[in-house]
């Protein structure tokens, strides 16, 4: 839970450092996971991190009231994903693929791990990685609703959508999911 | 009444987020209680969220948070914030005229804000108003001060003054810095800035320093990277002078010092040093976490992220010293009079020519008149020393790269477009004018410019790996961004036969393949799927190809053979279930349509068996029913 209220929102407005540190610790959380999983292990996540922070606070003064805060810093990161993912897709570089998840990488974390764990991390990833490849307007719908357990209305409050068109989204989505989930064996 | 299975599994989303109707959601839970089908889809959605919410994100340690938190606000400090004052008073305006309120209140409410807000106006009105009307009782108010500045600066150096407005203009030999404005050094230049409390702030090659106050009562700079020294006159009770850094603040009462800041070599974490000559100065990290020390005369400190250093005594106080006096006080160095007369002349002519007078150099006009001992003058500093030139276009260059980085675009292209169009002499310039542009160009999303300069590039003298991926991204741009199909596929057929076997050459016969398909040339889409069926069978568009070759020949050309062996090819080699299921479906439909009932109905029976759920099973079995002789017409394959 984002506990901001006004006052700090009208402090970074006039600039106040503390203020930007204090939204910067409240919303660091979600920021990064949201990030994370909409654009998968990339190695510009940190980069889209920061933009969205700035974004932000860049754009602070433009939060009314009229929704939860929550809410609002979801809509802002969402929309620098959604920037950076067709900036990527534009630069037509599909040489250099990037987010794909070296199932090798599982062992770095060193011979003591728990088998067990080391599964569960590896059918995290096939997960991940199923809706990674899905189409953004699917995976958005999918990450918001199904993973950060937002709500219906939240969802579509946060992609700007009608309840009805996140809903019909995450019918395709999921049956879409499901499928690859099913190819791959994690379901 | 019992619900319908669809209408509950529709609900499922509304039901576990308990936010149906009671009605309903009784209705739905005796509905699950009922069917068992429907209960097992609902069993299934929850599996698969459970699935869902296993991901998270990886957990990053304090460490990195900070360095983070750092370079965000280094970021937010370094960039004018919430600049949308007008949204903000148009928002306000409608607010206060929609309010529900009475009209006569509204109007009323509105007249008042309009008369406070010509007072406010009047209030801050500039000092020669406010003491006209204070006459005989004392200015109670301290008067802004000005700031008279001199250049001290060399042939290779341009100095432009960057006001609020995002305008550039070049600086003239005198005038006064207003609030908001900021001097950029480049290289081997400086800046003198003489207030009249007789501070003055010297500012280093390189540098960018910014205006944020000029009342007397609280002057405050700001230095985004390089150096300045700063002399502070004596300040009157109350009086503030604060010099902030990206990542640092220094408070002063009467002093003598130098701010530096630096960059990490990838320009996110600032490093701010401080050397105090004279006096103290209460230094402390910009964000407030209460990191901050006095650092008194001969000594000195630095800021490195958020990390302060212990204060340390500079190696001579004495020179320190020395040296910061003369580079504050002392009378600036003589210019050579050609670049300072460029700077004048040019600026007199048109204010807003920076970057004229960078691509000019030293005076072009010199050369009109060898009697003029000037010109002379000038014309043996151009001969003698061509790298000046150079130099000063680099210089440009250098300043709209940083224009560029701060996210000016229209100020660095007006610095790179004059530059892009220079001689052969000054191609590298030009490629590198060229590049900036290309990259704001895609920044602002105007992808035909971005093109246009991208050809202009590929016909200069650069690299050939970058030509050939100028040349496919200019087709690639054409054809995804601008729409322009054949203009795309004659780029992309110009890299084939230039690079037939480049980075880029599969990509390229795959796009223009696809390119003549949307512009219905069928004849060159299918050669050119076949090229790349051929060339490329293990590609990543190996599948796509065949399915459009499939596609051409079972539906334009009526060539069944040919498509059954194209739907045999995506049987076996694809890795997607539903493309192997349409193959197989459609293929038996090629068996039928050559006649061939008994492949046609082992390919129906092959279809349903391995697909009982597929798109096409009642078409199928309805073709098994009748032998392999249903109508077709409701399966017509789309592409």
């Amino acid at each position: 839970v984002i506990e901001i209220n006004e006052d700090v929102v009208q402090a970074c407005i006039r600039n106040d450092s503390d203020a930007y540190s204090r939204i910067f610790y409240e919303t660091k959380e979600i920021v990064h996971g949201l990030v994370f999983k909409l654009l998968g292990p990339d190695h510009e996540v940190d980069d889209v991190v920061q933009n969205s922070f700035v974004e932000l606070f860049r754009t602070l003064h433009l939060f009314q009231g009229k929704c939860k805060f929550s809410t609002w810093v979801y809509r802002v990161v969402y929309n620098v994903c959604l920037q950076h993912f067709r900036a990527k897709q534009r630069s037509r570089r599909h040489f250099l693929i990037d987010g794909k998840i070296d199932p090798d990488d599982c062992s770095s974390d060193g011979f003591n791990s728990d088998p067990k764990m080391l599964e569960e991390k590896q059918k995290r990833e096939i997960i991940h990685r199923a809706i990674l490849s899905l189409p953004m307007k699917f995976r958005a719908v999918v990450v918001l609703h199904d993973v950060e357990e937002k709500g219906l209305e939240q969802t579509a409050e946060i992609l700007k959508k009608p309840v009805g068109t996140v809903k019909s989204r995450l019918f395709f989505a999921r049956r879409e999911l499901r499928k690859k989930l099913e190819n791959s064996g994690a379901l | 009444m019992n619900m319908k299975c669809k209408n509950t599994r529709k609900r499922f989303d509304e039901y576990r987020e308990n936010i149906l109707a009671p009605a309903i959601k009784k209705r739905v839970t005796d509905h699950l209680n009922s069917c068992d089908c429907c209960a097992r889809y609902f069993s299934e959605q929850l599996d698969l969220l459970a699935l869902c919410k296993k991901i998270d994100s990886p957990i990053k340690s304090k460490e990195e948070w900070e360095k983070l938190r750092g370079a965000v606000l280094a970021d937010v400090f370094s960039q004018p914030l919430h600049s949308n004052a007008g949204a903000q008073s148009l928002t306000w305006w409608k607010n206060i005229l929609g309010s529900p309120a009475r009209r006569s209140f509204r109007f009323a409410y509105a007249a008042l804000t309009v008369f406070l807000a010509i007072g406010a106006v009047f209030l801050f009105l500039p000092r020669d108003i406010s003491i006209r009307r204070d006459s005989g009782q004392g200015d109670q108010k301290a008067p802004p001060l000005s700031h008279a500045f001199s250049l001290v600066t060399s042939q290779r150096t341009i100095i432009i003054k960057k006001n609020i407005d995002d305008t550039i203009r070049p600086m003239q030999p005198s005038g006064v810095l207003e609030k908001g404005d900021a001097l950029q050094t480049l290289e081997s230049g400086g800046a003198l800035v003489r207030l009249d409390d007789k501070s003055a702030v010297r500012v280093m090659e390189r540098s960018l320093l910014e205006i944020r106050s000029t009342s007397a009562g609280d002057q405050r700079y700001y230095i985004a990277s390089g150096e300045a020294v700063f002399r502070v006159g004596k300040r009157g009770p109350g009086g503030r002078f604060s010099v902030s850094t990206p990542n640092a603040k220094c408070s002063v009462v009467g002093t003598l010092f130098k701010v530096k800041v630096t960059w990490d070599s990838i320009g996110r974490k600032p490093l701010t040093e401080l050397v105090v000559a004279e006096g103290s100065v209460d230094f402390g990290a910009a964000i407030g976490e209460n990191v901050h020390a006095i650092v008194s005369s001969g000594t000195f400190m630095t800021i490195d992220g958020n990390s302060p250093s212990i204060p340390d005594a500079v190696p001579s106080k004495e020179k320190t010293f020395r040296e910061f006096d003369s580079l504050t006080t002392a009378v600036p160095a003589d210019i050579p009079w050609s670049a300072k007369d460029s700077v004048r002349e040019e600026s007199e002519k048109e204010p807003r020519a920076a970057a004229r007078l960078v691509k000019a150099g030293p005076s072009k006009e010199s050369n009109a008149s060898p009697g003029n001992k000037r010109a002379v003058e000038n014309r043996v500093l151009t001969d003698s020393s061509a790298a000046n030139k150079v130099s000063a276009s680099d210089s440009a260059i250098i300043l709209a790269e940083s224009l560029y980085d701060s996210n000016k675009d229209q100020s660095a292209l007006e610095i790179a477009l004059p530059l892009a169009t220079g001689n052969a002499a000054d191609s590298a310039v030009c490629i590198k004018a060229l590049s900036l542009m290309q990259r704001i160009y895609a920044r602002q999303h105007r992808f035909e410019a971005e093109a246009s300069v991208m050809e202009k590039l590929c016909a200069l003298n650069i690299p050939e790996l970058r030509k050939e991926m100028l040349l496919f991204e200019i087709a690639s741009i054409k054809a995804s961004d601008l729409h322009k199909y054949e203009e795309a596929n004659a780029g992309l057929k110009r890299y084939l036969l230039k690079y037939p076997s480049g980075r880029f050459a599969e990509e390229a016969l795959l796009k223009s393949a696809e390119l003549s398909f949307i512009t219905k040339d069928y004849t060159q889409a299918k050669e050119k799927y076949q090229s790349y069926a051929d060339r490329y069978p293990k590609g990543g568009g190996a599948m796509a190809a065949a399915d459009k070759m499939a596609y051409l020949c079972d539906v334009m050309y009526h060539d069944y053979p040919g498509a059954i062996g194209w739907y045999g090819r995506i049987i076996d080699n694809s890795s997607e279930d539903s493309d192997i299921a349409n193959a197989c479906f459609w293929r038996a439909q090629c068996w039928k349509k050559l006649g061939d009932a008994g492949k046609a109905l082992r390919g129906y029976q092959d279809y349903v068996s391995r697909f009982p759920q597929g798109k096409w099973e009642k078409e199928a079995r309805k073709n098994i029913q009748t032998n392999g002789f249903a109508s077709t017409q409701s399966v017509n394959r789309a592409p």
